[in-house]
C-alpha cells in the first residue's frame, strides 16, 4: 500500500469519525439552546396570564396566533403539573411539532389548565438548515483534504521518488554520477546524502573489481605465453615417448582453455571499460554468411543441417564487438549441438534469430547471462563466458538478446533497434 | 637473418631464440628499452620482435625510433595486452604484424616468415623445400614443376609447415593457426586436411614430408 493511501485513510477517517460525533454534539446542542429558547418564550407568556390573574382575577381570553396558543381548561378533580413537553399537533391537515406548557391557575375558586404552545416548526426548520450547511462543510472538508494531501504528497515525496528513480537506473559501469535533485527537506537531503556515498562506493569497488580483473588477465599472459613456448620447445625432443606426449597433449589443451578464458575475462572487462566506441555500418548477411564458412568444418563435424533465411540488412556497431558477437552465437548453436542436429538463421531488418537443437534442456532465464553460468547437464567445454559477453555487447551496442526455449529449440534473438 | 627479440621476459625471450636458431636465423636479445634502443641504434636486423610494456619505456616509442631513422626493419609486436587501440596505434607507428601472448611458437616462426617474405623483394615471394615450390604472392604451388591445386586450408596447412619445418607442431597450434581462437567442438577434421594434402603431394611425385607425432602433432621434414 502506498504511504500516501495508507496516510489518508487513516487521517480520512478520523476526521469523519470527529466530524460525525461533533455534529451529533452540535446537534444536540443547538436543539437545547433553541428550545431552551422557546421554553423562555413560554415562560413570559406565563408570567403575562399569571399577571393578568393577578391584576384582574380572571382569566385572560384564550388566544391562538398562528405560531402561539393560549388555552385555558378547567380541571375537574384532575391535578396537573407544571411541565414543558414537545409534541406534535394536528393543524392544518399536517403535523406540526409543538412545544407546550402546561400548569394549573385558579381563578374564581376553579381550577383551570393552562396550555401554552408556541410552533416548534422554525426551530426545527433552523436545525435542519444548520445540520445542511454543517455537512456541507464536512464534505467539502474532506475532499479538500483529500486533494491537499493527494498535491502535497506528490510534491513533498518528489524528491524521494526522483531518488528512487535514480536508484533504479543506477549502474555502477556507468560513467555520470547519479543525478539527485537538490532538496530543501532535511529526511530526503540525508537520504540522497547516504544514496550518494553507497553509490560511490559501489562505483569505486566496481572499478577496482574491473581493474584487478584486467590487471590479473592481463599478467597472466606472460606466464602463459612462457608455458606454452616452453612446451613448443619440450615436443621437439625426439627421446619424449608415446606415454609423455599424451600427457603433453592434455597440458597443452588445458593451458589453451585457460588461455580462451583469461582472453575472455579480458574482453569483457574492456567491453565495460567502453574501450570500443567507434561503430560503423556493417552489412550483417555477408558477416554472417563469412561466419557461416568460417565453422563450416565443425559444422560438418557434427553433421549439422542448417537452414537460412538471410535477408539483406545493415547495422550499426563496432566492428571488433560485432565479430565476437556472432563468432559467439555461432560457437554456442554449434558447440552444444547434437550430432546430426539443425540450426536456422533468420536475418529480417533489425533482428537476428538462430535456433539450434541440443541434448540440453532448456537453460535458466534468469542466469543465463550470469559469467560462469552452465547448464546443469553441460560437458562441452565452454568457459561459461560466452553468453556474458553476448550480452555485454548488447548492452554497449543498444541491441537486446533475448532467449527462449521452443519445440525443443534453443532460440537466441538479437533486435538491433534500440 | 638477425632478429632482434626485445621482450623483457628473458625465460620467453630465450624459448623464441632456441625455437628460432636454426638454418639461418640468428638471434638476440634485448631486455629492456635501453638495451633495445642501443640494439636498434648499433645495428641492422631482418626483423624485430618487440614487446610493448618493457622496463623503462613504451615498446611503442622504440617504433617511433625506428620510423625517425629509417630504418627498414620488419617489425612484429608481441603483446600481452592484445588491446585493439595498442595494435592500431603499432601499425600506424609502422609494425609490420601483430601477435598476442600467449602464442605458439610456430605461429611466431609462420609470422615473422611471411614479414620477412613481404620485406625482401628479391625474389623471396618463392619458398622452396625440395620439390615443392610455392609462388606466395599468385599462392601457387607446384611439385616437380607440376601444378598442385590445393584448397585454401590445405594452402595455409603446407606454408605453415613449410615455415616450421623439422619442427613438431602441435595440433593445437596448427588449428589455431587456420580457424583462430573460436573453436566450438574438436578438431579431429585437422587429420582430413592432412591427409589430403599429403595425397595431393604424393599424386605429384613428391615424397611424404608429413610425419605424425604420436598423435600429438605433426612434423614435415625430409
Amino acid at each position: 500500500m502506498k504511504l500516501a493511501t495508507k496516510y489518508n485513510r487513516v487521517s480520512i477517517t478520523a476526521t469523519i469519525l470527529v466530524v460525525l460525533v461533533s455534529s451529533f454534539c452540535y446537534y444536540f446542542i443547538i436543539r437545547y439552546a433553541l428550545i431552551n429558547q422557546l421554553d423562555d418564550d413560554l415562560k413570559i407568556e406565563e408570567q403575562e396570564v399569571m399577571d393578568y390573574l393577578q391584576v384582574h382575577h380572571v382569566l385572560p381570553h384564550p388566544s391562538n396566533y398562528k405560531d402561539q396558543q393560549v388555552l385555558f381548561q378547567p380541571l375537574n378533580n384532575n391535578i396537573v403539573k407544571r411541565q414543558f413537553s414537545s409534541v406534535y399537533k394536528y393543524d392544518n391537515g399536517e403535523n406540526a411539532p409543538v412545544r407546550q406548557l402546561v400548569f394549573p391557575v385558579t381563578a374564581d375558586g376553579k381550577n383551570y389548565e393552562v396550555i401554552i404552545s408556541k410552533s416548534q416548526q422554525e426551530t426545527e426548520t433552523l436545525i435542519q438548515l444548520v445540520l445542511l450547511i454543517t455537512s456541507g462543510i464536512v464534505i467539502l472538508l474532506v475532499l479538500m483534504l483529500l486533494i491537499i494531501n493527494r498535491v502535497l504528497f506528490k510534491k513533498l515525496w518528489y524528491p524521494f521518488n526522483s531518488t528512487l528513480r535514480e536508484l533504479k537506473q543506477f549502474n555502477p559501469s556507468a560513467k555520470n554520477d547519479l543525478a539527485l535533485q537538490n532538496t530543501s527537506i532535511n529526511e530526503f537531503a540525508e537520504l540522497n546524502q547516504a544514496v550518494k556515498i553507497m553509490a560511490n562506493r559501489v562505483k569505486r569497488d566496481y572499478d577496482a573489481l574491473k581493474i584487478f580483473t584486467e590487471n590479473a588477465s592481463h599478467e597472466m599472459q606472460t606466464p602463459l605465453a612462457i608455458i606454452n613456448s616452453k612446451l613448443d620447445i619440450l615436443i621437439q625432443d625426439e627421446t619424449i615417448n608415446a606415454h609423455q606426449m599424451r600427457q603433453l597433449q592434455v597440458i597443452y589443451d588445458t593451458l589453451s582453455k585457460l588461455s580462451r578464458l583469461v582472453q575472455s575475462l579480458l574482453i569483457l572487462t574492456k567491453i565495460e571499460n567502453q574501450q570500443f566506441n567507434e561503430t560503423e555500418d556493417i552489412q550483417l548477411d555477408t558477416l554472417i554468411q563469412s561466419k557461416l564458412q568460417q565453422f563450416e568444418e565443425f559444422v560438418q563435424s557434427k553433421n549439422l543441417t542448417i537452414n537460412t533465411d538471410i535477408n539483406p540488412s545493415f547495422i550499426q556497431g563496432n566492428k571488433y564487438l560485432v565479430d565476437i558477437l556472432f563468432s559467439n552465437l555461432f560457437t554456442n548453436a554449434i558447440r552444444y549441438n547434437k550430432q546430426n542436429g539443425t540450426i536456422l538463421i533468420n536475418v529480417n531488418s533489425g533482428q537476428f534469430i538462430i535456433s539450434n537443437s541440443s541434448n540440453l534442456h532448456e537453460l535458466d532465464q534468469q542466469n543465463i547471462f550470469q559469467r560462469f553460468y552452465r547448464h546443469s547437464d553441460t560437458k562441452e567445454e565452454g568457459n561459461g563466458l560466452g553468453l556474458s559477453i553476448i550480452k555485454q555487447i548488447c548492452d554497449v551496442s543498444g541491441y537486446t538478446v533475448s532467449y527462449k526455449y521452443q519445440n525443443g529449440l534453443h532460440i537466441f534473438s538479437i533486435n538491433f533497434q534500440a | 637473418l638477425k632478429i632482434l627479440i626485445i621482450e623483457d621476459e628473458k625465460i620467453l625471450g630465450e624459448s623464441i631464440a632456441t625455437y628460432l636458431k636454426e638454418e639461418n636465423y640468428t638471434c638476440e636479445i634485448a631486455s629492456d628499452f635501453n638495451s633495445a634502443l642501443y640494439k636498434i641504434d648499433e645495428h641492422e636486423y631482418d626483423c624485430i620482435l618487440l614487446d610493448i610494456t618493457l622496463p623503462g619505456g613504451n615498446g611503442l616509442d622504440i617504433l617511433k625510433e625506428l620510423k625517425a631513422n629509417n630504418k627498414m626493419e620488419g617489425v612484429l609486436i608481441i603483446s600481452a595486452k592484445n588491446s585493439v587501440s595498442d595494435k592500431i596505434a603499432g601499425l600506424n607507428l609502422g609494425a609490420d604484424d601483430y601477435l598476442a601472448k600467449p602464442f605458439h611458437l610456430s605461429e611466431l616462426k609462420a609470422r615473422i616468415a611471411a614479414l620477412i617474405r613481404r620485406k625482401n623483394f628479391e625474389g623471396s615471394i618463392y619458398i622452396k623445400f625440395n620439390g615443392i615450390n610455392i609462388d606466395t604472392q599468385a599462392k601457387r604451388v607446384t611439385v616437380n614443376d607440376r601444378e598442385v591445386e590445393l584448397t585454401k586450408k590445405e594452402y595455409e596447412l603446407l606454408l605453415y609447415f613449410i615455415s616450421n619445418k623439422r619442427r613438431v607442431i602441435s595440433k593445437n597450434a596448427i588449428a589455431e593457426h587456420l580457424w583462430g581462437d573460436e573453436m566450438p567442438g574438436n578438431y579431429d577434421f585437422i587429420y582430413t586436411h592432412i591427409k589430403n594434402l599429403r595425397k595431393k603431394l604424393a599424386e605429384a611425385g613428391d615424397a611424404d614430408y608429413i610425419k605424425s607425432i604420436y598423435g600429438m602433432g605433426y612434423k614435415f621434414t625430409d
